[in-house]
């Protein structure tokens, strides 16, 4: 068995919307930077998967030789091996079709994991271009991931309620968060064990753009406008702020 | 002379503090609120299922012994990798606290067991210790002698095959814990020279005749005791190291403890830095918000400033601790100093920048304060060490040498 995830690199997602700042269009050089949030759960994922069927596991990543420290982390959690194709883009066509070049250098991937969208761009369309240029099924917002008697069984989760599917053959999920898969905290030992781990650097190749362009990037001004709830009981007060909040468009 | 930190220490950096954000900080206001029933409901900081899940957790992740050598069972990484654990785990009040959390086993007690241990005691102190399954403390101040030690007054006699001990000891730490063994120091030869006149023993809690007096509540969290011994008979085998040579190995174990305790200082001291820069920024007053006053700029200023200046010459210890040194009297009393007097005006900065809810037990700076003003007495008042530093500056008549070659 052998899976693959796809893994971004991004800046300190945790640093709330007011303390942002741009330059250039994109967050600050300042930000720290890290694995992408939903990215985490769907390495965590992949492990679990790998420690049930004695499997490998590769972290696959499109970015720049400075994001290796931080995918090492995946390294650390359990990958046994990164590649990195480096790359400057933020299209989501090319980072795709980069993607599919790297995982088509490995050889028989049983299964692509990604979160269920970055932390930064938050686009979520990356895993489903990819599995167009693979030519397999896309299911995306995926919590469970079984695998029986050749075939794959995965829960689908959103905030509605849950479905059920069941796929044979190799597929691309994306993964979103469930107590399930809360990222392991890598031990010491595999800390060290990381560094040794491989490495493989690819060039970018050279991919059809989508046809857009950026015009502006823009984070929101904060505004407080307070609204007072004037009842009694918590249980209703909580009804009708959701109430408040969906009507509103917040939710 | 490189300042990097590699990839891996890092890590360690990160592994810890997720750690601490799943794990410490939830348990942070149990502690603030049991810190304040202590002395009338005696009991530890942590609950017990939740301390237990704390060992379970981080025995797992290896945290156990990280500067402890792998025939051990520690993870030998050294005093640096120690150092940068024990700054992430000091960000919360849990793992600050002596009294909250602690990552076994407790390296210089058993490096010290380690050099002394002998046929038996091995089995029976130095591995359950390295297995965390004893603890130990250590039984040295008396009412009229702490770091004049040629004051000490219990006494062990020869009787026959065996030695007769009696004397009281006081503010004896882990008193209240059921698998304490004691390192216990007693006059020997009172006609000796003072570095023969004192031998250390193995001392069992449940030994006839060794009694826990009474507790002697402090300035905050640290519960000490009283330990009378009443005619206390042991055999040879209770003797730790040599017949009057107690305090020759106790000198090996201060260089490490000293990094430790410095490293609390500056873990908490980042914490506290951040909760100064966090209320300044949100916290109005007058029409404007604290961080435009020139004096909360200058607090901020002034801690980053004697953080950092500590913080380099703590990990200068570590580093060289690393490098095989051992003689870290110079370096272990000047962090020990300047971490915990360092601490103590950060603090007191914080609380007075917080104003009434820096003074409050629900935020839990005063309880670093009260901490910190301990510290600045255990393991050594801070005199003391400034008397070593001058002392030995004197003695050799130079002043200190940082520089150690390193060859390619």
């Amino acid at each position: 068995m052998h899976i693959a995830v796809l893994a971004k690199v991004v800046p300190d997602y945790l640093v709330p919307s007011m303390d942002f700042e741009l330059s250039n269009n994109r967050a600050h050089e300042r930000f720290s930077r890290m694995l992408g949030l939903y990215d985490e759960n769907a390495i965590e994922t992949a492990i679990q998967i790998k420690e049930k069927t004695s499997g490998s596991l590769t972290l696959i990543s499109y970015g720049s030789e400075n994001d290796i420290q931080f995918l090492r982390k995946g390294a650390a959690m359990g990958a046994d091996q990164l590649i990195l194709v480096k790359g400057t883009s933020d299209d989501a066509a090319v980072i795709a079709g980069n993607l599919v070049t790297a995982l088509q250098s490995i050889d028989n991937v049983d299964l692509v994991l990604a979160g269920q969208q970055s932390a930064d761009m938050d686009r979520g369309v990356v895993p489903g271009i990819l599995a167009q240029m693979l030519g397999v099924p896309f299911i995306p917002q995926i919590g469970y991931v079984d695998h029986e008697n050749g075939s794959w069984t995965v829960t689908q989760i959103t905030a509605q309620g849950k479905r059920e599917l069941e796929f044979s053959g190799p597929g691309v999920l994306s993964i979103t968060s469930i107590p399930e898969n809360v990222p392991r905290i890598p031990a010491v030992r595999a800390i060290f064990a990381a560094k040794k781990k491989p490495v493989i650097k690819l060039e970018s190749t050279d991919q059809k753009k989508m046809a857009l362009n950026e015009l502006e990037v823009a984070i929101p001004k904060i505004e407080c406008v307070c609204e007072f709830i004037d009842v009694e009981d918590p249980g209703q007060a909580v009804r009708i702020l959701l109430n408040r909040l969906n009507e509103e468009r917040y939710l | 002379m490189d300042f990097g930190i590699s990839e891996e220490y890092m890590m360690l950096k990160e592994a810890m503090r997720e750690f601490v954000k799943r794990e410490l900080m939830p348990l942070e206001k149990t502690l603030l609120e049991r810190d304040m029933r202590l002395w009338t409901e005696p009991g530890p900081l942590i609950p017990k299922e939740d301390s237990d899940r704390l060992y379970a957790i981080t025995k797992e992740l290896g945290f156990w012994g990280i500067e402890v050598e792998e025939k051990f069972g520690g993870q030998g990484l050294g005093m640096l990798a120690k150092t940068l654990i024990m700054e992430e785990m000091c960000k919360s009040y849990v793992g600050f606290s002596p009294h909250g959390f602690m990552l076994p086993p407790d390296a210089p007690n058993l490096y010290y067991l380690h050099a002394c241990c002998v046929d038996d005691q091995r089995d029976k102190y130095f591995i359950p210790y390295c297995n965390h399954e004893l603890d130990s403390a250590m039984a040295v101040t008396e009412p009229d002698a702490g770091s004049d030690v040629s004051g000490l007054k219990t006494t062990a006699v020869r009787k026959g095959d065996k030695w007769v001990i009696n004397g009281t000891k006081t503010f004896i730490s882990k008193c209240d814990k059921d698998n304490v063994f004691f390192i216990l120091i007693a006059l020997t030869d009172k006609n000796a020279p003072t570095k023969d006149r004192f031998t250390a023993f193995l001392i069992d809690k449940d030994m006839p005749g060794v009694k826990v007096g009474k507790e002697i509540p402090v300035i905050g969290a640290m519960p000490t005791w009283e330990l009378i011994l009443n005619d206390v008979e042991v055999g040879d085998n209770a003797v730790l190291g040599d017949v009057g040579k107690a305090f020759i190995p106790l000198q090996n174990r201060f260089g490490v403890r000293r990094i430790e305790l410095a490293a609390r200082c500056t873990g908490m001291a980042e914490r506290i830095i951040q909760m100064m820069i966090d209320q300044a920024t949100t916290r109005t007053t007058f029409g404007k918000p604290l961080a435009e006053r020139q004096t909360v700029q200058n607090w901020i200023a002034d801690s980053t400033m004697e953080l950092e200046a500590v913080r380099l010459r703590l990990y200068y210890a570590a580093w060289k601790s690393d490098q095989g040194i051992t003689d870290l009297r110079s370096e272990g009393s000047s962090i020990k100093v300047t971490a915990t007097e360092m601490l103590s005006k950060v603090a007191d900065r914080a609380i007075q920048l917080h104003g009434g809810v820096g003074l409050s037990k629900e935020l839990g700076i005063e309880y670093v304060a009260r901490m910190v003003r301990i510290w600045r007495i255990l393991e050594g008042p801070n005199e003391i060490h400034r008397w070593t530093i001058a002392r030995q500056l004197l003695k050799e008549k130079k002043p200190y040498n940082p520089f150690v070659v390193v060859s390619d």
